[in-house]
């Protein structure tokens, strides 16, 4: 049977119309081109009788013409025998198949088939007695000439309309099916554009993108390889993110991504490709019969390329999924834009920083380190406080320029030995102010202003510049105090050695309450020192000694500060 | 066995999300009955008793969760688990929710796929929370 599904359809009833003609009790009857007729399911001993007699194919052959041109009307082949053709749809087919019905029809039989010659020969001819055949006739189901008409006509329409609704239903089901997959893009694109936060690592990103669009698709693997020659990719330069089973070949699939970069990234169009063995890529045939891939492109350059093998399902790869995998991958090039300029930036402004940072320790070299070492010790105790990690950062940023205002005070007073005149501790203490209006107009450092601001102020309201007590000092005040007044007194200064550990701490406890902000401060004592004496370590072995070492302590505990 | 294919009833007034939904997860051999008011659907959930309900929530008559609500209500249907779609962005009252047997919220444009799988995810809960009591 050469005949695909979609044929026999065609010359089948809906089986709703089948169920219909059954329960009106009219059989269906199959004819073929040389005029012989098959019964569907439901016929008569009459009707098989009639159908199967030589004289009756012979008739039905001769007015086959007659019947192809009589949809929806009944064709009378002998007196009271009606055949009522059913509409079928007339597709051309390639091929014929002699098994497949020419005419799909109904079988009407009439009144006028109880007296007619032909019954009485087909009698004869089956051996059957006349009168004895015409007793057990039903003669109730026998329609007269026009009833035979109208029913034809009516069956004509029935049919027509089922075959209508037959045809909607399946235009309806593929709608369905398409706004099913528009849905399933709304939704991947929607759930893409919210997880593109460029704060988070960014392969947190990619690979979430490609874990979702691997089911959407219902891809058995679906894998990112990066170039590994773009500089401004950073820390993605050459990364391979996959999405696919536990038991993938990473390394196969590394290897496969790089060559597909290097001789098939051309266009950011995507390419589905039915016979893998076509592209020549080695270990490629292992991996995938079926492959779709797209390149992400920036400035007409390959960044990386997405590509995907075979479907689970084992259909093939089409044209819906071509159209979600290059949503994607602009997606994926918009995101590694903003991740490039955002790294750009977060570098540029950390770099900014650090110079604004040495540059006040150079001028204040005694204190060399002294900066990074409060940033590192007001970061560690604003984790340990259980700050948000985002507030834990910026505490850490203030840390570093708390001391910016420095750069206001002559350096004739910075680095004057000896005691300090009160005229001359006045300017020092000026450093707060002048720093936080250094920053002011500096939108993105707003936060940071109280941090440089209030960092001498005391808990007990005797520090500067505005006097302020307990928890009216900023949070970030208290931190960065806590932390400064402990380098201050930990690390070795050219003209005096750093306390003991000890003393520091039973000095910070002994002024938890009058300097410190107590809750703050019994945290703080129970932090992990490892990583500031490290940082000590490192700060004196790039620091030289010098000599006519100053005896400056502005910061010394309890002092005028 | 098409007998035993469990039986999921979707409420919405837009008929293509039926369609949409219905399509899905007939394809994955659940039997579906649908309605386009909360009205429809209680009636309909009451006569034939689904394994679980997927509602709109915003319809005419009777919304979403006024649905959730006497379908817990009646002794039919009190234990019967719903899915409940939303436009995005639109929160339910807590409170109103606790007197509901909505088991999860999909915010419309919806993926079908999780849908399907949220409903296997649901039924297979059922299932097991099922057998452990009868054992």
């Amino acid at each position: 049977m050469n005949v695909s599904a979609s044929q026999i359809v065609d010359m089948t009833l809906p089986p709703r119309l089948r169920d219909r003609l059954r329960t009106l009790c009219v059989t269906v009857v199959h004819i073929h081109e040389d005029g012989s007729m098959q019964p569907q399911d439901g016929s008569t001993w009459l009707e098989r009788l009639i159908l199967f007699s030589p004289a009756c194919v012979a008739n039905v052959r001769r007015k086959m013409d007659t019947l192809r041109q009589s949809t929806g009307r009944a064709v009378e082949i002998w007196p009271g025998v009606y055949l009522a053709p059913l509409p079928v749809k007339s597709r051309r087919r390639p091929m014929r198949d002699h098994d497949q019905p020419e005419l799909v029809a109904a079988l009407l039989l009439g009144q006028e088939l109880i007296d007619s010659d032909q019954l009485r020969q087909l009698c004869d001819h089956n051996q059957l007695d006349f009168l004895a055949t015409v007793a057990q006739i039903d003669k109730s189901s026998l329609y007269n000439h026009t009833e035979a008409m109208r029913m034809a006509e009516m069956l004509g329409w029935m049919q027509e309309d089922s075959r209508e609704i037959c045809r909607r239903t399946n235009e309806l089901q593929t709608m369905s099916r398409q706004l099913s997959d528009s849905y399933e893009e709304l939704s991947l694109l929607y759930k893409l554009s919210t997880t593109m936060i460029v704060a988070q690592p960014p392969e947190h990103y990619l690979s979430e993108a490609c874990r979702e669009m691997q089911q959407v698709l219902g891809l058995r693997w679906l894998a990112l390889q990066l170039t590994d020659v773009e500089a401004s990719l950073n820390k993605l330069s050459g990364k391979l993110i996959i999405a696919g089973p536990d038991d993938i070949d990473e390394t196969r699939l590394g290897a496969v991504g790089m060559q597909l970069l290097l001789e098939h990234a051309t266009s950011t169009v995507p390419r589905v490709v039915d016979d893998v063995t076509t592209l020549h890529v080695r270990g490629l045939p292992q991996v995938a019969h079926e492959l779709l891939m797209v390149t992400i492109m920036r400035e007409g350059r390959p960044l990386g390329i997405l590509f995907g093998g075979d479907k689970l399902d084992g259909t093939h790869l089409s044209s819906v999924d071509s159209k979600l995998c290059s949503s994607l991958a602009s997606n994926m090039s918009i995101f590694i834009e903003n991740t490039i300029l955002y790294e750009d930036m977060h570098s540029m402004f950390m770099g900014t920083l650090h110079a604004l940072t040495n540059s006040i320790d150079a001028k204040d070299s005694y204190t060399h380190g002294h900066s990074e070492r409060v940033a590192l010790m007001s970061r560690l105790l604003a984790q340990a406080a259980g700050l948000d990690p985002h507030v834990v950062e910026r505490v850490y940023i203030a840390g570093l320029i708390h001391d910016v205002g420095k750069i206001g005070v002559p350096e004739a007073v910075l680095c004057k030995p000896g005691h300090l005149t009160q005229e001359e501790f006045d300017m020092i203490k000026l450093h707060p102010e002048i720093g936080s209006k250094i920053l002011q107009d500096i939108r993105q450092m707003q936060d940071l202003v109280p941090g440089v601001l209030y960092h001498h102020e005391r808990w007990d309201g005797r520090g500067y510049p505005h006097n302020l007590r307990g928890k009216e000092i900023p949070l970030f005040g208290r931190v960065i105090g806590l932390a400064d007044a402990f380098d201050a007194m930990s690390s070795n200064r050219t003209y005096r050695q750093a306390l003991d550990h000890k003393q520091v701490i039973n000095e910070i406890k002994r002024c938890a309450g009058s300097q410190f902000d107590p809750e703050l401060a019994q945290i703080f004592v129970n932090l992990d020192f490892t990583p500031f004496y490290e940082l000590i370590q490192k700060h004196q072995r790039r620091v030289l000694p010098i000599a006519n070492m100053p005896t400056i302590d502005a910061y010394k505990l309890g002092g005028k500060a | 066995m098409d007998n035993e294919k469990p039986l999921i009833l979707v409420v919405d007034d837009e008929t293509h999300i039926l369609h949409v939904v219905s399509l899905k997860l007939s394809n994955a051999g659940y039997e579906i009955i649908t309605a386009e008011d909360g009205e429809e659907a209680l009636e309909l959930a009451l006569k034939h008793q689904p394994v679980m309900v997927i509602t709109d929530y915003q319809m005419p008559f009777m919304t979403g969760l006024e649905l959730c609500i006497a379908l817990k209500q009646h002794e039919k249907t009190s234990s019967t688990p719903a899915l409940m779609l939303t436009a995005r962005g639109f929160s339910l009252p807590g409170d109103a929710l606790k007197k509901t047997n909505i088991a999860g919220v999909i915010s419309k444009p919806f993926s079908p796929r999780e849908i399907l799988a949220r409903v296997q995810e649901m039924l297979s809960h059922q299932f097991t929370k099922d057998t452990g009591e009868s054992l």
